[in-house]
């Protein structure tokens, strides 16, 4: 299987929770993972554009795509607010870190420890899949479609898969894929077979069957 | 992914069963488009939904995925028709290979 490297980056926060973004290389296809929430800033119901960067190369990924709640691929549990061990206190002033008081903390993502200062928050996740990219480092970004505010990003490496990176066509009956549809499935990550190759395999089936069919 | 099967698999159908019922008109009438159908019906979906999963490779996948869907469909046509297994194995490769064919064409 291709190799892939994971990397998320932080994000830039303003004072809403800003999206949770993750990316994934799948072959020469990347699995993106956009986690947003209501009073996210930007978030659920407001429009994104996702932005994919090669280079000097930005490719518009999906524009002024707005999510809603239902919409929801999956559901995830994260921090309110702060993330890990924050040593922001609360309305009386006080400093303390979940580690110091986990009893006043809350685990919310079911791994034991209670990190979480502020309580859980239900996040919603949706899936994007990136489906031709040219091997190498590709970053991504969310960004609030007509604002300049470049919210949060995730890189990438993906792996050179050897193959072009074309979109192709269909194959025929039992042939997914190498469409231009967004089933992901050989669209990219390996490559259709050329033209004339599928012919000639069609032909070859063709006179097997002939030869077997007429000396019977 | 599911739309995309659905359509493959009506021009699969559409192109298999004329071929079968054409290749053995001297046979039944029913029995041939009828081992069309129930082959199909059990190898497309195998092929687009099973197989696929296993390889990385186009070639591989479809070289080995077509061997594999006329092989099982060349015993439909022996035991439902009633037919020779070198007939068998001659009608499930002229179907199975006009209908890939036509797919080429169909969405070249």
């Amino acid at each position: 299987m291709l190799l892939a490297a994971l990397c998320t980056l932080p994000a830039l926060a303003n004072d809403g929770p800003t999206p949770r973004f993750f990316a994934e290389a799948n072959g020469s296809a990347v699995d993106l993972r956009i986690e947003l929430q209501t009073a996210g800033e930007p978030g659920i119901g407001e429009e994104l554009d996702l932005v994919r960067i090669e280079g000097e190369t930005e490719t518009a990924i999906e524009s002024a795509v707005r999510r809603e709640v239902a919409d929801a691929d999956y559901e995830t549990e994260y921090c309110k607010n702060w993330e890990v061990d924050s040593t922001w206190g609360d309305d009386t002033g006080e400093r303390w870190t979940c580690d110091e008081h986990p009893d006043r903390c809350e685990d919310c993502d079911g791994d034991g420890t209670n990190e979480c200062q502020w309580g859980c928050v239900t996040w919603q996740g949706y899936n994007v899949q990136d489906g031709c990219v040219s091997a190498g480092e590709v970053a991504y970004e969310v960004r609030e479609t007509g604002h300049d505010w470049r919210v949060t990003g995730a890189s990438v490496t993906v792996a050179d898969v050897g193959q072009d990176c074309d979109d192709g066509t269909e194959v025929g009956d039992t042939g997914p894929d190498g469409g231009d549809d967004d089933d992901g499935l050989f669209s990219c990550a390996t490559a259709p077979a050329p033209h004339a190759g599928r012919l000639l395999l069609g032909l070859v089936m063709g006179l097997v069957g002939w030869l077997a069919f007429r000396r019977d | 992914m599911v739309e995309a099967w659905l359509a493959a698999y009506c021009l699969t159908l559409a192109v298999e069963l004329p071929v079968a019922s054409w290749l053995l008109r001297s046979e039944d009438r029913v029995k041939p488009a009828l081992a069309a159908l129930l082959g199909t019906s059990c190898t497309h979906p195998l092929l687009w939904f099973v197989w696929l999963r296993l390889f990385d490779d186009y070639w591989l996948y479809i070289v080995s995925g077509e061997a594999a869907v006329v092989l099982l469909e060349t015993v439909g046509y022996r035991f439902l028709v009633g037919i020779g297994w070198r007939r068998a194995l001659g009608v499930s490769a002229l179907v199975n290979a006009a209908s890939y064919l036509a797919g080429v064409v169909f969405w070249s």
